[in-house]
């Protein structure tokens, strides 16, 4: 009895599949949340900046700027980031700053990471020295300090991928015969991400006394703090 | 007398509840396999889907809940053993086997399964195909992506917006 009740269920369910036209959900279909956690399955920051580029909506689930590019943060807290070379700063023969790619080559071209770009020339072969001198690395950033440049810019966040700088003057009352910055590190932005439109410095320098200042790309502001 | 079946606390035949697709297909299964799903744990904790009754899903259709019970059937064994700490090197590899063909199929019915597995709460099967589709998606550039999964042709705009942006991350299409 069981059992023949159970086989005319079976039948049933058979008819009943053969009926039903086939599905036909597409990925537009799939609810945001969802589609998060597809993306967050893409190790490579490549991969992601290409689903980026594929449609508006895929483009703002990977940038949302929810509580702070939570997404972002996510993807590179499942799929930590890579080394893909360091930079190599020589003095000799004549001051040159270098990009050597790590080994086994991420994939991306080394060339990329030339900083041919920069208001000063890098590479100076007449003896001369150009000036700049490679402080610090973060975030896809380079940070840079040039002594023979105060006027201009003391220091130049750059990133090389998208070969774009921002000049960062000293503090107002800080100039070359005031003035010299002792350390300088790049920070992420306040919201925990970091680009060149938003990241934050903290550098210690000396003009008599020895003092700390942060400076952050929110609001443009430079922000001096303790002297001690 | 029998020997008790392994894997069953029972001491007799596994406890089977019923679920009711929104086509009203009714599925008879253990109810381990049916508590994978965190949503479904619930109900029949509290005794429900057993006997007569069903548990209807009106989320979910019959070819995508017989797809769904597949997956769940083959994985109860190794979930009840709790993640199955003692289980063989043989016994993962032939879950990994299965999981391998189980999203070989059609994309139409990857998408169905992923929403079903999201609101039944079955965290295993949506990661599995979550992974799948970023199989189908990585390496590819943004038409290719596009062309993969069956998205209509660029309008204009969109094909400018494409355009401006790999001009922007040339680096990243290398």
């Amino acid at each position: 009895m069981e059992r023949e009740r159970r086989r005319r269920r079976k039948t049933k369910k058979a008819v009943a599949a053969a009926e039903v036209p086939p599905s036909t959900t597409s990925v537009h279909d799939i609810p945001d949340d969802l589609l998060r956690l597809i993306l967050l399955c893409l190790a490579s920051p490549l991969w992601l900046i290409r689903a980026a580029a594929t449609c508006k909506r895929w483009r703002g689930v990977i940038a949302a700027a929810d509580e702070g590019s939570a997404f972002l943060r996510e993807a590179r807290s499942l799929h930590p980031p890579t080394i893909i070379g360091h930079y190599h700063d020589q003095t000799f023969p004549y001051r040159t700053i270098c990009f050597v790619r790590s080994s086994p080559p991420a994939p991306i071209d080394g060339s990329r990471f030339s900083l041919d770009f920069l208001p000063f020339p890098i590479a100076v072969d007449d003896g001369k020295t150009s000036g700049w001198e490679i402080v610090d690395c973060h975030g896809g950033l380079v940070l840079l300090r040039n002594d023979y440049a105060f006027r201009q810019s003391a220091l130049i966040v750059c990133d090389p991928l998208t070969r774009r700088y921002q000049g960062i003057r000293g503090p107002p009352d800080y100039t070359e015969e005031t003035g010299e910055f002792l350390c300088v590190y790049l920070l992420d932005g306040e919201d925990g991400t970091i680009s060149i439109s938003n990241f934050r410095l903290f550098g210690r320098f000396w003009d008599g006394a020895r003092r700390g200042c942060m400076f952050s790309t929110r609001g443009l502001a430079l922000i001096v703090g303790i002297r001690r | 007398m029998a020997a008790p079946e392994s894997g069953d606390g029972n001491n007799g035949a596994a406890r089977m509840v019923t679920l009711i697709s929104s086509d009203n297909t009714r599925f008879e299964v253990e109810a381990a396999a049916a508590s994978l799903s965190q949503t479904l744990q619930l109900t029949i904790l509290d005794g429900g889907g057993g006997g007569g009754d069903g548990i209807p899903l009106p989320n979910v259709d019959s070819a995508t809940l017989s797809k769904v019970l597949e997956y769940c059937i083959k994985h109860a064994p190794a979930a009840a053993n709790g993640g199955a700490p003692n289980a063989t090197a043989v016994d993962r590899a032939e879950l990994e086997r299965f999981d391998n063909e189980f999203v070989n199929i059609d994309q139409s019915v990857l998408y169905s399964l992923i929403m079903a597995a999201h609101n039944l709460e079955i965290e295993g099967l949506q990661s599995l195909v979550a992974k799948k589709v970023a199989d189908m998606i990585k390496g590819k550039s943004p038409m290719e992506i596009r062309r993969t999964l069956g998205f209509p042709d660029p309008t204009p705009e969109e094909q400018a917006e494409m355009n401006a942006h790999m001009l922007e991350y040339g680096w990243a299409y290398e």
